[in-house]
């Protein structure tokens, strides 16, 4: 009798255990839509009053990795003021997502910087401002002086403390938060 | 298919309630007195068992005890002391009988249970360390990280002041597992910021294994076991009880636990569990600032049920663990250049005024766990089957564009199932012991698409047999053992190519680990054990496909599928030597080689994003070499006043390029002087405690790879104070602590965040627990 119940018990187990092993067959995972990702920087330059468009950009279609991005870099004329627009984009979805508007909306969690490297001859100033009348730097001027050549480095920094010191003025060194994007474009200016 | 899985567990504890085989009536009583050899006087909270059965009871006040429900035939029983080596007799019951036994006693050792691998009594051939329920009560409001760290050669990897991840002899993560009440642990133990999902409430004992050489437990323990249990039942003792309240200055952390266990019915044969805790904290503080959002929130609870009759027992239990904690606020970087720029501050870029809010970053985890386990003893064994499910949910929020803040970034569940079946045996003189099992492990962990993120580790499924026999012989003076175990590892990977078409790719792994090992106690005073053991563990998925951006340290982690296992081979010695019968020394010396290491290795070109270039480690594989030793000295100074010094190395090469391995705990040394007092006429006894931690700089590291070097040095001093008195028939115990006392400012080689922030200053703490019939002080020996 309690042989009898042992091998019943034995079975139990083991279709239980079969059960329980076989009834884990994994359903096939979505793919994630990338929400946040920002494929493309465009900086459209134009020169005051008339003049030649430049157009600096950075366009890496599949995201990090895989594929390098490229990088376009831009010649401008010496002495001349530019009226700049910024564009964000997400180039991934389709339409093709512009993210320039979220940076809009949330203005006072978010700025732009520029920095000259390497030796080129120039400065900026912000035209647009946030809620609290900061800076955040989606529309500027570019100001090139004399002939000269060296990179711009771009950055959009996301929750940077605008108060602090320099920061309005367009430099990062105090302003912390953490950087959505940096990216150097190559330049130089000519006659 | 959640469903399913509850579905198992309700089959399976069906089939343990029915397994259960009802058998004739069972009234004869063993009744006795346990004392001294010595000098006679009676030995109360011993404990006696049956091995047979499990039944077990503790001494009462005047050393005598009472098992009753026993049907007629041989037992072996066992009586144990603190401090005393444990003894067996063979008892062939026909009626009730009455039992005189004797205990051989060292008094110098009941002072304290220090924390050491123990080489006198219980002896095994590996180094091991315990904490006992004392000893981990002293860690109410901390984490199962900061309590491990009490015990020699295991330090954290810690990320800012709240979470600890366990490192056994410079390992942690994968190389190490963690058994929880019977249970294999699954979570996402890969994450270097990924704490174990355990509450220091919940446990009443602590083992940890330094090495391999322990084959119930897998064969991919190259680091280490830590073994975390909740303690027995009481089936035949009253009822216990424990209320916990702690309180610390830095952080203004508040916890609370309480933990009961009791029989239920009056026949000895059900008995219950319950023990929740609660604790909330909030921004640490570093001598000088506010760690700002470095809060946290825990809320755990946990049962247990038991029944046990004749020579079977099932038993089920049920836990759950949910944490919220804050990620330091000014770690969360953006590229190097924030990196860079967070490191030139000489405080961090965001603080702010003491606040309890948890806000992105943060981590969100929880981990249930249930099982139920039959035992069914024989007159020459124990048959045991354990299944268990367990969920891991983790969820890591980020600061995030747009409205995203409330959108984890990582967002992780693992479900796991456990189905252990094994046969213990022992020979009639009790000499031979041995374990034969047969493991079963299913891991199934999905990605939420949820987070608009790409995943860093991808979905899988992992089914994992294993099959185990351990024996092991033990005369008086000589222990052997041997161990051998096969584990089969089938993993099925769910991943998105960059062209985002799936590919589901197989991978297939089985090897052998194995253990042997001697250890020898020719007299009382020297103590000897060598332990040679292989362990193999197969790459992990996070190490086969990780792919994408490490945000605390600012650089690109990528897997590679085509990684092969890693084997370990391990030597370990150790010598315990009773000195003069008040100074007793430890020495663990240890020496590992493990092929095909698996590490993160810098790949030369750094990789150009739109947040500026990274730089890229690829997991790859070397040949490792670690050794080292960790030892301690005891000296009773006098009577009441110990010394205790613990001191621990390691070094940890790279074989093939000759540098050294990157983050290894630095060498320490700690020192701790303890006065305990006598107890006094009314039952009152205090403690005090002083004690040091130095800890030098690390500085064996490879050049060129981490963006800053290894922190100074430091040494910290902490002092305690505890006192305590009789309540009734209860107990009460009242201590105050103070960790840091010189508000020391300093940085830890293995703390993640150490980029970014000071480690914690002065805290002061507050500890008060009411121990309803003396609960557990005086039987960890269970």
């Amino acid at each position: 009798m309690n042989h009898f119940k042992n091998k019943i018990s034995v079975l139990f187990l083991i279709s239980l255990i079969g059960l329980v092993f076989s009834s884990c067959e994994k359903d096939d995972p979505v793919p994630v839509n990338e929400e946040e990702l920002i494929t493309t920087v465009r900086i459209t330059c134009t020169p005051m009053p008339a003049g030649e468009t430049v157009v600096l950009s950075f366009v890496d279609l599949d995201g990090d990795g895989g594929n390098a991005p490229v990088i376009t870099g831009g010649v401008f004329k010496s002495n001349t003021t530019y009226d700049v627009g910024i564009e964000f984009l997400n180039e991934t979805s389709v339409p093709i997502e512009d993210i320039t508007e979220e940076v809009r909306n949330e203005g006072q969690e978010h700025q732009v910087f520029i920095s000259p490297n390497g030796g080129i001859d120039f400065s900026y100033a912000y035209l647009d401002s946030d809620l609290d009348g900061n800076p955040i730097g989606l529309e500027m001027q570019f100001f090139m002086g004399a002939v000269s050549s060296g990179q711009l480095s771009f950055t959009l920094r996301h929750q940077p403390k605008k108060s602090a010191t320099g920061v309005k003025e367009g430099d990062p060194t105090n302003a912390g938060g953490e950087t959505d994007v940096e990216v150097l474009f190559p330049v130089s200016i000519i006659e | 298919m959640r469903f399913r899985h509850l579905g198992c567990l309700f089959t399976c504890i069906q089939l343990a309630v029915a397994s259960l085989a009802l058998s004739q009536d069972c009234t004869l009583q063993i009744e006795g007195l346990l004392t001294d050899d010595h000098d006679k006087s009676p030995l109360s909270y011993a404990n006696v068992l049956i091995l047979e059965t499990g039944k077990g009871v503790a001494t009462g006040e005047n050393g005598s005890f009472l098992i009753q429900g026993l049907c007629p035939g041989t037992y072996t029983i066992q009586y144990s002391h603190i401090g005393c080596t444990p003894k067996t007799m063979n008892v062939d019951l026909k009626e009730n009988i009455f039992l005189n036994l004797q205990l051989e006693h060292h008094t110098e050792l009941l002072q304290a249970i220090i924390i050491e691998s123990r080489s006198f009594g219980k002896a095994i051939s590996q180094a091991k360390g315990e904490l006992s329920s004392e000893q981990i009560t002293k860690f109410s409001g901390k984490s199962l990280g900061q309590a491990l760290e009490s015990i020699n050669g295991v330090q954290s990897l810690q990320t800012g002041p709240t979470v600890f991840k366990p490192v056994i002899r410079g390992l942690h993560s994968n190389r190490i597992i963690l058994f929880n009440n019977g249970l294999r642990q699954t979570g996402q133990e890969w994450g270097s910021d990924h704490a174990p999902e355990v509450d220091v409430h919940m446990i009443d004992k602590i083992t940890v294994m330094k090495g391999a050489g322990t084959m119930q437990y897998g064969v991919d323990a190259i680091g280490g076991i830590i073994i975390v249990d909740r303690g027995r039942l009481s089936y035949q003792q009253q009822g216990t009880g424990k209320f916990q309240l702690t309180s610390m200055s830095n952080g203004r952390l508040v916890s609370g636990g309480i933990d009961l266990d009791f029989p239920i019915g009056t026949k000895q044969e059900w008995a219950g569990g319950f023990q929740a805790s609660w604790k909330r904290g909030g921004d640490f503080k570093a001598p000088d600032y506010h760690l700002t959002n470095t809060g946290l929130e825990e809320l755990n609870a946990s049962i247990a049920l038991g029944f046990e009759r004749n020579a079977s027992g099932v038993e089920l239990f049920v836990s759950t663990f949910n944490t919220t904690m804050g990620v330091l606020r000014s770690a969360h970087i953006g590229n190097l250049t924030d990196f860079e720029n967070a490191i030139s501050q000489n405080i961090p870029l965001f603080v702010e005024d003491f606040s309890y809010k948890i806000n992105a970053p943060k981590q969100e985890v929880t981990h249930h766990l249930a099982k139920v386990e039959a035992k069914k003893w024989f007159r020459s064994g124990m048959l045991k089957a354990i299944y268990g499910v367990q969920y891991n949910g983790r969820k890591e929020f980020d600061i995030r564009r747009g409205d995203r803040n409330d959108i984890p970034a990582l967002s992780l569940a693992l479900w796991s199932q456990q189905m252990d079946v094994s046969f213990h045996h022992h020979s009639e003189n009790d000499r031979i012991h041995g374990t034969l099992g047969v493991a079963l492990n299913f891991q199934d962990n999905t990605n939420d698409p949820e987070t608009g993120i790409r995943p860093l580790v991808p979905d899988y499924t992992k089914i994992a047999p294993g099959i185990y026999l351990t024996e092991r012989y033990e005369s008086a003076k000589f222990i052997a053992e041997a161990g051998l175990r096969f584990d089969h590892q089938k993993l099925k990977v769910f991943r998105f190519n960059e062209m985002n078409v799936l590919e589901k790719p197989i991978f297939n792994y089985s090897q052998f680990a194995g253990t042997i090992g001697a250890s020898f106690l020719p007299s009382n005073v020297v103590s000897y054990a060598l332990n040679l053991s292989t362990a193999y563990r197969a790459p992990g998925v996070h190490e086969l496909f990780s792919e994408g951006l490490h945000h605390g340290a600012a650089s690109i982690e990528e897997g590679d599928p085509s990684l092969s296992p890693e084997r370990s081979l391990e030597i370990q010695g150790s010598i315990g030597w009773n000195i003069s019968g008040s100074v007793e020394f430890v020495s663990e010396v240890y020496g590992k080689r493990i092929n095909d290491f698996i590490y993160l290795s810098p790949l030369p070109e750094p990789r150009l994003t739109i947040r500026g270039a990274f730089p890229v480690f690829q997991y790859s594989q070397t040949n490792a070499r670690l050794w080292g030793s960790d030892f301690s000295l005891k000296w009773q100074i006098s009577k009441g006043i110990e010394s205790m010094t613990n001191g621990s190395f390691v070094r940890a090469n790279n074989l093939i390029d000759q540098n050294p391995i990157i983050f290894m705990p630095a060498d320490q040394l700690s020192q701790h002087f303890t006065y305990q007092s006598e107890k006094s006429e009314k039952g009152i006894a205090w403690k005090a405690t002083c004690s040091m931690d130095l800890v030098s700089r690390q500085s064996r590291f490879p050049a060129g790879i981490d963006i800053l070097p290894p922190p100074d040095g430091y040494q910290l001093v902490h002092g305690a104070f505890g006192i305590n008195f009789p309540h009734r028939d209860n107990e009460v115990e009242i201590s105050l602590r103070v960790t840091n006392i010189f508000n020391t400012r300093y940085r830890s080689y293995l703390n993640r965040l150490r980029y970014f922030a000071d480690e914690t200053g002065r805290n002061f703490e507050i500890h008060i627990q009411y121990l309803l019939s003396k609960k557990k002080s005086h039987n960890e020996s269970f």
